[in-house]
């Protein structure tokens, strides 16, 4: 879909992070027409909500995300949890990353770590799903990509 | 091949980096064997595991210039600390990242570290080594040295 692609990877105000990104990712998924990757539609995508059954959960073996900005929130406090990671998946559905930002403290009557969840961000990424821990809301810019 | 200072939408920051980066490795002559000139440049995006990934190997005439670094660890806390090491064209130490929060498990007892994210931008190494934390992403480029 090379009218689409070259769209996205020359927008004008891509920073240069946000540029290796867009074009090492339609190096990799758009080789061709009949190619195992080639992108058939590439939708922009802006999301505030809860991550409980949003699309971001599921997996398809023809749908990516190109993700310029995504942060996770948590609204409650801290609990003797284990710790609270986002893992990203590839397009394989294999894990590629995950984020975490947990303060700790030891509470020496439960005898446990308490994790207090915060706010986690990570920039200029892709994935196929991410698989929660805990956290309830997010907030997501980007690009679906089908291929 | 790129020229990296010629790329449009640097910030000044990057500009400042990158003239720097080439200054410092892009003097001697093509083909020296002294690894101060820029034969060879490719971007790179990885996500993924670091353990036997190319950031983790020394060589030489590489070094990898980094416009963006998250290294990131999937577990919950432990008595290890959590950091990574970037290493410089010589094989030196020149920068360590980490982020930890900590608390003290008064009947172990020890200190217990949360492993979480740590981020670095515009920075240069030629490998990494890295404690405990075990998925990375790198947007930057590879530079190969002559």
């Amino acid at each position: 879909m090379t009218v689409v692609t070259q769209h996205i990877a020359n927008l004008p105000y891509l920073n240069i992070e946000q540029k290796i990104l867009c074009d090492e990712f339609f190096k990799r998924f758009d080789v061709g027409a009949g190619a195992a990757f080639d992108v058939v539609n590439v939708e922009p995508l802006f999301y505030e909500g809860a991550i409980a059954g949003s699309e971001f959960l599921t997996y398809d073996a023809n749908k990516l995300y190109l993700c310029f900005d995504i942060y996770i929130g948590y609204s409650a406090g801290a609990t003797a949890a284990a710790a609270r990671t986002i893992r990203f998946y590839d397009e394989n559905d294999v894990i590629n990353l995950c984020i975490q930002n947990n303060s700790i403290a030891y509470e020496s009557i439960a005898a446990s770590i308490f994790y207090n969840s915060n706010n986690m961000n990570v920039k200029n990424l892709y994935f196929s799903r991410f698989v929660n821990q805990l956290y309830n809301y997010m907030k997501f810019i980007g690009y679906r990509i089908t291929y | 091949m790129i020229d990296i200072r010629q790329l449009p939408n640097l910030t000044i920051e990057q500009k400042d980096f990158v003239d720097r980066f080439y200054d410092q490795f892009n003097f001697a002559a093509a083909g020296s064997g002294l690894n101060r000139h820029i034969a060879n440049v490719e971007p790179v995006l990885f996500e993924g595991v670091i353990a036997a990934s190319e950031f983790t190997v020394y060589a030489a005439t590489k070094l990898y210039l980094c416009f963006d670094f998250v290294a990131v660890y999937d577990g919950g806390s432990g008595t290890a600390n959590a950091y990574v090491l970037f290493y410089n064209e010589n094989n030196a130490i020149n920068f360590v990242t980490q982020n930890n929060s900590i608390a003290y498990d008064s009947i172990a007892p020890a200190i217990e570290y949360q492993k979480n994210d740590t981020n670095i931008k515009n920075i240069y190494f030629s490998r990494i080594v890295q404690s405990v934390y075990n998925y990375m992403k790198f947007i930057g480029y590879r530079i190969t040295l002559d």
